[in-house]
């Protein structure tokens, strides 16, 4: 895939230069999304499954329009995999070597790039200090992660949608 | 109910899915405060007929009016009708207030009256102070009077209701039966019901449409519906029915007779049959309207007051019983012919044991009992 990019990339070259950020990190965003985005549908899809059309026709029927509808019924259904899909489409995205570093240019490079070209000399203090990080953030969120999912009052929002 | 205005007016609708033709060519006028029931097997096109109504769907054929206004093109947010879903449909991420008050909130009434009319709403429904719960917090009972309260809260013209009673069970069934029939009484919208269910209908409605296949059958008072049923699909499926097809021999202005083969006697009514024509026609005798006397071996068969002798009765014996508690049913064999069935209601603490299984019978009706069918 992450040929497959770069040589798409290379085609569709020369890109329009006054992007706000530097080329190389939309081609490294396009990139990310595509591969991510599977993943992220086949878990919004299997939540979608279990909505109630007469949810949404409800809706309607008090007088929303069909954006409102969305914005107001949908997305709340919807939100915990949206949740999921994006922490899964961030891990995804952080772990990723092969496909960035094909698609990054010089002046970009994303963190395990990055870490990659640091230790092929020598384990660097940097390198030390940038795992330590990595690992304590982990952990945090985890733990986080773990409360919340004690915790009655935060999951109750989508337990009597079985009716 | 007051005046025989319609508030709504289908017109010649016609609703097809591919091939298959799920509501045809209804034409039906439902007026002002009526309690008005579609009542069908399931599949019929009722459930059809009421979302083309509240705009889900959209008739093939044909028009639909709402105050003399067609309202084909008018999406479901901006119709005069408001629905109680099956499912009930209430938004589980919402208080029950939040539910009730979702309609004003999408229409920008103002927060004051929001909240006053969800109060009065809340009220209505008997949920007084349980506004800040979550829906996942009721029974399916108060989930369904969320649902009425969210719909009349936006004080439709016409409120819709989609098999309002099938998912709660017996007891609760009874009483939202009550309180629906109260509550329509108190804010005198017009309800359209849908459901499968005669009891429901019969019980609710003051008026029913009955549909089968797509197509109106009749439209009449539940009393109509049951005594002087149109067609053997209305008779046989309101209620139960034994049915006896035959061919009119005689049919006078004061009286009218009809043999049948399945019967060994004729049939005798007390009145001429209007409409009739040669031919097959049906007798439809309901089982609460037969009776049973006691019969012995080689006696002569009772006198009827209204019915010339040998009419009116057969010899039967009881082959099955079956005791429902308030009333006992009966398969009675016809000797040498049919089961029928009948009904007897328990009078007395001791009147099922009237009968016993393989007793011989007379079985009886008034003259006045049978409906003739003609189609």
């Amino acid at each position: 895939m992450g040929v497959a990019m770069l040589v798409f990339f290379a085609r569709i070259l020369p890109w329009p230069q006054e992007m706000p950020w530097p080329l190389n990190l939309g081609a490294i965003i396009i990139a990310h999304v595509s591969f991510s985005f599977p993943f992220v549908a086949v878990v919004v899809r299997a939540r979608l499954a279990s909505f109630n059309r007469e949810m949404e026709e409800a809706a309607r029927d008090l007088g929303a329009g069909e954006w409102r509808t969305i914005s107001d019924v949908i997305v709340p259904h919807i939100a915990p995999s949206l949740v999921a899909g994006a922490l899964l489409a961030f891990t995804l995205s952080l772990d990723d070597f092969v496909i960035t570093f094909f698609t990054a240019g010089p002046d970009t490079v994303t963190f395990p790039v990055k870490v990659y070209s640091m230790v092929r000399f020598s384990v660097t203090p940097e390198v030390n200090a940038a795992s330590t990080v990595l690992i304590l953030v982990t952990v945090i969120f985890t733990a986080v992660a773990l409360r919340l999912q004690g915790d009655p009052a935060a999951t109750t929002g989508h337990a009597g949608d079985k009716a | 109910m007051n005046g025989a205005r319609p508030i709504i007016s289908f017109e010649n609708v016609t609703k097809r899915f591919g091939r298959m033709v799920a509501v045809d060519n209804v034409n039906l006028a439902i007026n002002e405060g009526e309690f008005f029931s579609l009542l069908g097997p399931s599949g019929c096109g009722k459930t059809t007929l009421l979302r083309m109504l509240a705009g889900f769907d959209t008739p093939t054929e044909g028009r639909i009016l709402i105050d003399g206004k067609d309202i084909s093109a008018v999406p479901p947010n901006k119709r005069p009708v408001n629905m109680v879903f099956q499912s009930y449909a209430v938004f589980p991420h919402m208080t029950v207030a939040d539910n009730i008050a979702y309609g004003l909130t999408v229409d920008r009434v103002p927060a004051a009256e929001r909240a006053q009319r969800v109060e009065e709403a809340l009220e209505l429904v008997q949920l007084t102070g349980l506004g800040s719960r979550k829906p996942d917090q009721l029974s399916g009972g108060q989930r369904q009077r969320v649902a009425l309260a969210r719909a009349l809260v936006k004080r439709p013209r016409v409120l819709l209701l989609d098999e309002p009673l099938s998912a709660l069970d017996a007891k609760l069934r009874d009483q939202m039966r009550t309180e629906l029939s109260a509550l329509q009484e108190k804010v005198g919208i017009t309800f359209i019901m849908v459901t499968h269910d005669q009891d429901e209908a019969l019980a609710l409605a003051t008026r029913c449409a009955v549909m089968n296949r797509g197509l109106l059958q009749q439209v009449a008072s539940p009393s109509d519906l049951y005594e002087f049923p149109s067609s053997r699909f209305v008779a046989d499926f309101i209620g139960s029915v034994n049915l006896f097809e035959g061919e009119l021999t005689t049919d006078e202005p004061d009286h009218a007779v009809i043999t049948s083969p399945e019967l060994p006697s004729p049939i005798y009514l007390d009145h001429g049959v209007t409409g009739a024509r040669h031919g097959t026609v049906w007798a439809a005798i309901r089982p609460e309207k037969i009776e049973l006397k006691k019969r012995s071996e080689g006696s002569a068969p009772p006198n009827l007051s209204d019915a010339p002798a040998g009419a009116n009765v057969v010899a039967g014996t009881i082959r099955q019983e079956a005791y429902l508690g308030s009333e006992s049913v009966f398969d009675v064999e016809i000797e040498g012919f049919r089961c029928i069935k009948v009904l007897r209601s328990n009078l007395t603490r001791w009147d099922q044991e009237d009968f016993a299984q393989g007793e011989a019978v007379w079985v009886t009706w008034h003259a006045c009992s049978p409906a003739v069918l003609l189609s």
